[in-house]
């Protein structure tokens, strides 16, 4: 049993590598992708659109395939760690951006205004008092996006990466038993109340 | 100080300011009253930018800030618009940041003056606002008229040669518009050029030097406070003045 536990906390190593890169990289990604949206660029609104569509509406196992199967084919070849860290950045930046998207628009006209006529340029305006609002009013969203981020990472076992999941599954193929899987499920649980507890505490630092 | 001529503006086919004309010298108060959609908080808006007209010019100390002749320059407007202010109904305090910070923040990343010197200013502004306790609190602590005493200090620390006043008690309970209107009463020794939009006709009674009446997006009368509130000043003023049991 211990054994078995060691050997499944292995690949936690590489589930909270590739959830650090992923969330460390996505976030701004989607923050700056949600300010070319509210932008006035046409071009910067469509392009970015064009980007959510395909990544918030595809699957991420098939991206993942793209990148880690079909890239080759195109002559770049990555590891399966960066590939997977590189998906998952591209996919969740999408979700993140439509998430901030949703909290920038929110945002009362009357801090724009306000901002206006005490002189803030637009981008003063954004990073000063725009963006740290929608940032505050999409925490519960962009939570439910980082718990099921916790889970999406056992995705990556299906290009051979020895995370929580496959480990536990290499250890229910060799020994005929299901208690790898339960071992799994508690410890993925573990790390969703992590996740949640931290932007519960966010969430009641930062209330407006 | 401020010269308005010929101003148009539209909302769509709605035009709901025509042909606005006025002067206003350097440390005059000077009010509007009427009734709603009359055009009074349109015409604020006009003046500080926050919406566009369509035709006229507005000058300030003879400086072009708007003309539709002419092209004005983005840099010339800019600094014309710095030294104007506006007092919001609805507050528009920052949320997430505290009483001190809204004070704070802009002139530091605006105007770039040092952090401890905008402290100092912002805690000297407070002071006269009576609010010195609440530096640390964040908005949501406060009643509405704390929040609009922290927006006529956020305004002020600008330094505004023009303050301008949307309805600043419209959003308060009762109880509360007293305490913010001797703020306002309180300005009148800075010299600053106040243009005040307001329902209370007491106040503006008092506080000011001229009163213009306006109706249907036009000024349809304007003069002394004494003779605007005159009860043979105007029918239409006086049926005005009566709805509002004053």
């Amino acid at each position: 049993m211990q054994d078995m536990m060691i050997y499944i906390l292995k690949g936690v190593g590489i589930t909270v590598r590739l959830y650090s890169l992923t969330a460390l990289f996505s976030l701004p990604l989607g923050i700056f992708m949600a300010l070319g949206q509210s932008s006035g660029s046409s071009i910067l609104k469509n392009l970015i659109n064009t980007y959510t569509w395909i990544f918030r509406g595809s699957p991420l196992l098939l991206q993942l395939f793209f990148v880690y199967y079909g890239l080759p084919v195109m002559g770049i070849t990555l590891g399966p760690l960066t590939a997977a860290t590189l998906t998952f950045v591209l996919n969740y930046s999408a979700y993140n951006c439509e998430i901030l998207r949703g909290g920038i628009s929110g945002i009362d006209k009357g801090q724009y205004e306000a901002a206006k006529v005490l002189g803030f340029g637009y981008w003063q305006t954004m990073f000063k008092v725009i963006l740290p609002q929608s940032m505050r009013t999409s925490l519960p969203a962009l939570s439910n996006e980082a718990i099921a981020l916790v889970k999406d990472t056992a995705l990556v076992s299906v290009i051979g990466i020895g995370e929580i999941l496959r480990n536990s599954r290499e250890i229910v193929t060799r020994e005929f038993t299901i208690v790898p899987f339960i071992l799994c499920a508690l410890v993925y649980l573990a790390l969703s109340s992590i996740i949640v507890i931290t932007f519960k505490y966010m969430e009641r630092r930062v209330a407006i | 100080m401020l010269k308005i001529k010929k101003l148009y503006k539209s909302f769509d086919n709605n035009e709901v300011l025509k042909d606005i004309n006025f002067d206003v010298k350097k440390g005059e108060i000077v009010s509007f009253i009427g009734p709603s959609g009359s055009g009074k908080s349109t015409l604020l808006r006009c003046l500080i930018d926050l919406e566009e007209i369509d035709s006229g010019s507005i000058l300030v100390e003879g400086d072009s800030l708007f003309d539709s002749e002419s092209k004005v320059s983005k840099e010339n407007k800019k600094q014309l618009l710095s030294q104007m202010g506006i007092v919001f109904q609805s507050f528009n305090l920052f949320p997430h940041m505290t009483v001190l910070d809204n004070i704070v923040v802009p002139l530091v990343t605006v105007d770039k003056i040092d952090r401890s010197v905008a402290e100092k200013l912002a805690a000297d502004l407070l002071k006269k606002v009576d609010l010195s306790e609440k530096a640390s609190a964040y908005p949501r602590e406060l009643s509405g008229g704390q929040k609009q005493r922290v927006a006529i200090a956020r305004s002020l620390a600008k330094n505004p040669k023009i303050l301008l006043f949307d309805e600043p008690t419209s959003a308060l309970d009762p109880e509360m518009v007293k305490e913010v209107l001797n703020v306002i009463t309180s300005l009148k020794d800075l010299d600053i050029t106040m243009l005040i939009v307001s329902h209370e006709m007491e106040f503006i009674k008092k506080i000011s030097d001229r009163v213009f009446f306006m109706e249907d997006g036009m000024i349809l009368a304007s003069g002394s406070s004494e003779n605007i509130f005159k009860e043979d000043s105007n029918n239409r003023i006086s049926d005005f003045l009566n709805c509002l049991n004053f």
